[in-house]
């Protein structure tokens, strides 16, 4: 366990350098000259060169990179010319409404469909089980189909602005409500902590729309994929033996269960990435203020520190979720440590 | 046994779905109470929808960044500013004073003094004198941003040209005469600090306060910066101390919805009093629904194609002319701008711009003409050339493809290239273009300016590379001009010779447009097109 740990840990950290590096080049080969972007078209000639070289953008990209890391490393991601703002003070003020986001869309899959997964596996001659089965498919095309910033829009557009059923895509809280003291950067913990019913109810409502957005679009794989593992476990041979051995049906289903969650876990675990990316244009659809809209908005402005700062922060979640899924893994199943 | 697993089974089902029904029914009511409960109808409190939050409220570092001056201005208010008219207008021709008190100059306009407004105070309670206006010029010419900018059109180019003569009074020693002083103090970009206040906030790897002002408020202006959460939210409250009273508005909720449907979706069910910047559509959508207000009046942006001057076949005087013959302006006009969020220009400075006459620009649609033209040009068709935007609005590209169509008319062949809005600096500082989609918007208002900053010799804002004699001996002549009147006939002579050799095709100037409640009152265009909010009241 622990040289698998130890061996995990060290491709993680390749991983952190090898995207670091990846990214770093690319960014520099966005078109967009941050120097130029920075003093705007009213410029003298010669001034965006001078900046340049204020900047190091003038030193070879390697120089470049071995003075970054060297900052990174020190927790120093540069300061955005943007917001001037030094660009972990950005990223640490908006990572809470987006980490919250994103954790619940994973709860909701977690806890609504792989329940709803499980149970449409079972065996069934009724006509509801077939209905099942097609409405999962449809899901499946339709959750493939549909990109998650159009669901958030026609979600927006069908509950708010048609039915006002629903609360204003105005970000995390009503405007006439007072945020929570910080405690977690979570609305619905903080204010639970500071026993603001008020704020609780709102920072509930906002999350909604984009919860359900980001569930409906991220969490079919894992649906589908625990429906067609548990549905392949209880096709088993073990299965069989279990039923002909009298056991329950319950106690079948656990067992199916245990032996589908390795790779319903990796799956979970996959879809956090994708959630992640997804963050950032539904951020953007409901006005959540949180990292994936600050990265749009950096693109935008050729904000190269706070791309980057982006790019690594959100890597380094990425591979710490899939360091924790690789752990999950192996106790599960010992034999991937092999 | 069976029997029983499957109620067991049932029962669980049954449960789940109960729970998840209750949960359903749970959120949904909170969310339905929670959106009744977010209604903008406070009447002390404005509730606006922006595209942004202010990167940044240090008014110094706000150039390109609309929110952060919108904010700003509130935040430091203004040296001088523009008179209202009876008609709800503004008469750019007059001043008014604000934090300076009076003003006189030197027979030549070469040396200003300015009285300061006594006992103005700062949020902070610190009270303005000469001090914190020598100490915002160094700041200005130290961070070498937008005041060291603006100073420079006032002739002003170093700190030690702003003295202070006693505790209230203060003198601006330029290096020539300029007619630019009081429109460069009315437009308010050479902010004044509360010294004593930033300097609470400085270090030694920071002197000057920048990075605790980018998040702060140290202005002597209407309003007190109470938080900015950014990406969400900016808020604001009224500052009691104000010179001139408390605004009626005391808290203004300055809030991030980055989608244009978003925010004309929130005025529709009356959960903010404001939404800005909402393109054509959604204007026209929000303008027969009651209680909604569109406020929409000429503005100064000239929405141009630009030419580059150097480039090709742009080099030629007779086939510039037959693009602007080509041009469809009224179908850009009726069919993107519904015939009422944008003017025809005649020219290329606005129609409500000090010197324009729109009886010295012959250019309208008309084909024969503009094959006259190319004819004349002898440049041989079908010429292929570059249309680069970036997609500041979602009428840009409405606008590339009618350009496109009308020229292929007469065989000239755009290719649309679209760029980021970050490549837009970049590729105009460069002039690494062709033919390229562009808002000229002159900020401070007078008359021959507007038309010298983008036409003006050697200035790296005459982005086509234009270049006539004639006109730059009208600069020269009317440069050290203060004389307004002088000024404006002169710029109604640039015009004439513009229209002789023009360097770009000035499709239209856009209107100011903002949809608001119908509570909301006092809102007036301004040079930077941002809303002053304690002229604002709402009932």
């Amino acid at each position: 366990m622990g040289k698998l740990i130890l061996r995990r840990f060290l491709y993680a950290l390749l991983q952190i350098v090898g995207a670091s590096i990846i990214v770093f080049v690319i960014v520099r080969l966005l078109p967009a000259d941050p120097a130029a972007a920075m003093l705007g078209p009213d410029v003298a000639p010669g001034q965006v060169e001078a900046l340049r070289q204020q900047l190091g953008l003038d030193n070879s990209l390697f120089q470049q990179y071995v003075t970054w890391a060297g900052d990174a490393l020190s927790g120093d991601l540069g300061r955005s010319w943007y917001t001037s703002q030094p660009v972990w003070d950005d990223i640490s003020k908006r990572l809470p409404a987006t980490v919250e986001l994103v954790g619940y869309s994973l709860l909701t899959t977690i806890f609504v469909l792989i329940p709803i997964g499980v149970l449409s596996a079972r065996k069934t001659r009724r006509a509801y089980g077939r209905v099942i089965d097609k409405v999962i498919f449809l899901y499946g095309m339709l959750a493939g189909a549909i990109p998650d910033f159009l669901l958030g829009i026609l979600l927006i557009a069908l509950f708010y602005t048609q039915l006002h059923f629903g609360v204003a895509p105005i970000g995390r809280l009503d405007v006439s409500v007072t945020p929570p003291p910080d405690v977690t950067g979570f609305f619905t913990i903080d204010s639970i902590l500071d026993g603001n019913w008020v704020a609780f109810k709102s920072a509930v409502a906002h999350l909604i729309l984009p919860v359900l957005t980001l569930t409906f679009v991220y969490g079919a794989p894992v649906l589908k994929m625990t429906r067609q593992t548990v549905k392949h476990m209880l096709d088993a041979e073990f299965t069989d033996y279990a039923r002909a051995a009298g056991l329950s049906e319950r106690a079948i289903l656990r067992i199916a269960l245990k032996n589908s969650l390795p790779p319903m876990i990796i799956t979970i675990g996959l879809t956090f990435g994708y959630v992640i990316g997804g963050a950032v244009l539904v951020e953007t659809v409901f006005s959540w203020g949180g990292f994936g809209q600050y990265a749009v908005q950096a693109i935008s402005n050729a904000d190269l520190a706070a791309v980057q700062g982006f790019v690594l922060v959100a890597t380094v979640i990425s591979i710490g979720v899939y360091f924790v899924v690789d752990v999950l893994h192996y106790m599960l199943d010992p034999r991937v440590g092999a | 046994m069976q029997q029983s697993a499957k109620r067991r089974s049932r029962a669980f089902v049954t449960a789940l779905i109960a729970g998840t029904c209750v949960l359903a029914t749970g959120l949904v009511a909170s969310g339905v109470s929670s959106a009744a409960g977010d209604k903008a109808d406070d009447a002390s409190t404005l509730v606006v929808a922006s595209i942004g939050t202010p990167p940044t409220v240090d008014l110094d570092d706000t150039g390109g960044k609309p929110q952060g001056w919108e904010i700003a201005n509130n935040i430091y208010g203004k040296a001088a500013s523009y008179p209202i008219t009876a008609d709800g207008q503004r008469n750019f021709l007059k001043y008014v004073p604000g934090l300076y008190k009076s003003w006189n100059r030197n027979a030549d306009g070469s040396v200003w003094t300015f009285d300061l407004r006594r006992g103005v105070k700062s949020c902070a309670g610190n009270t303005m004198t000469s001090a914190d206006v020598v100490w915002s010029a160094q700041r200005w010419f130290a961070t070498k941003k937008l005041g060291a900018l603006v100073a420079g059109f006032m002739n002003v180019t170093s700190a030690s040209q702003v003295t202070a003569v006693d505790q209230y009074t203060v003198r601006f020693t330029l290096n020539a005469p300029s007619a630019l002083v009081l429109p460069v103090l009315a437009l308010g970009r050479a902010a004044i600090f509360d010294s004593t206040e930033v300097k609470k906030h400085t270090s030694s790897s920071d002197p000057w306060g920048s990075q605790w002002l980018s998040t702060n408020g140290a202005g002597f202006g209407p309003y007190c910066l109470d938080s900015l959460t950014p990406g969400t939210e900016a808020v604001l409250s009224a500052n009691p101390n104000y010179w001139d009273g408390v605004p009626p508005i005391k808290r203004i909720v300055y809030r991030a919805v980055p989608d244009a449907s978003n925010r004309a979706a929130l005025l529709k069910n009356g959960d903010v009093d404001i939404a800005l910047a909402l393109p054509p559509d959604q204007l026209t959508s929000l303008e027969k629904r009651k209680g909604i207000t569109i406020t929409n009046t000429p503005g100064t942006a000239v929405f141009s194609l630009l030419l580059n001057n150097l480039a090709g076949p742009l080099g030629n005087t007779n086939f510039r002319k037959a693009l602007l013959w080509a041009t469809p302006y009224d179908q850009i006009l009726t069919d993107i701008y519904k015939g009422k969020y944008a003017q025809a220009t005649k020219g290329t400075v606005a129609p409500r711009w000090p010197g324009y006459s729109a009886k010295v620009w012959p250019y309208k649609t008309d084909l024969v003409k503009a094959k006259a033209a190319l004819k004349a040009s002898k440049i041989k068709t079908p010429v292929k050339l570059g249309l680069t935007f970036a997609v500041l609005s979602p009428t840009d590209e409405q606008v590339a493809v009618l350009l496109k169509s009308a020229y292929a008319k007469i065989g000239v062949k755009m290719n649309i290239k679209i760029i980021t809005p970050a490549e837009n600096g970049t590729t105009l500082a460069t002039h690494n273009f062709e033919t390229m989609l562009y808002r000229l918007q002159p900020q401070a208002i007078d008359s021959v300016y507007g038309s010298e900053v983008y036409a003006g010799k050697g200035l790296s804002t005459n982005w086509t590379n234009y270049h006539y004699q004639a006109v730059w001996d009208v600069f020269d002549k009317i440069r050290s001009e203060i004389l307004t009147r002088k000024r404006i006939a002169a710029e109604t002579q640039i015009q004439a010779l513009e229209a002789k050799n023009p360097g770009w095709v000035p499709l239209l100037t856009q209107n100011y447009v903002v949809a608001h409640t119908s509570a909301v009152k006092g809102i007036v265009w301004q040079n930077d097109e941002g809303l002053l909010f304690w002229e604002l009241s709402k009932s």
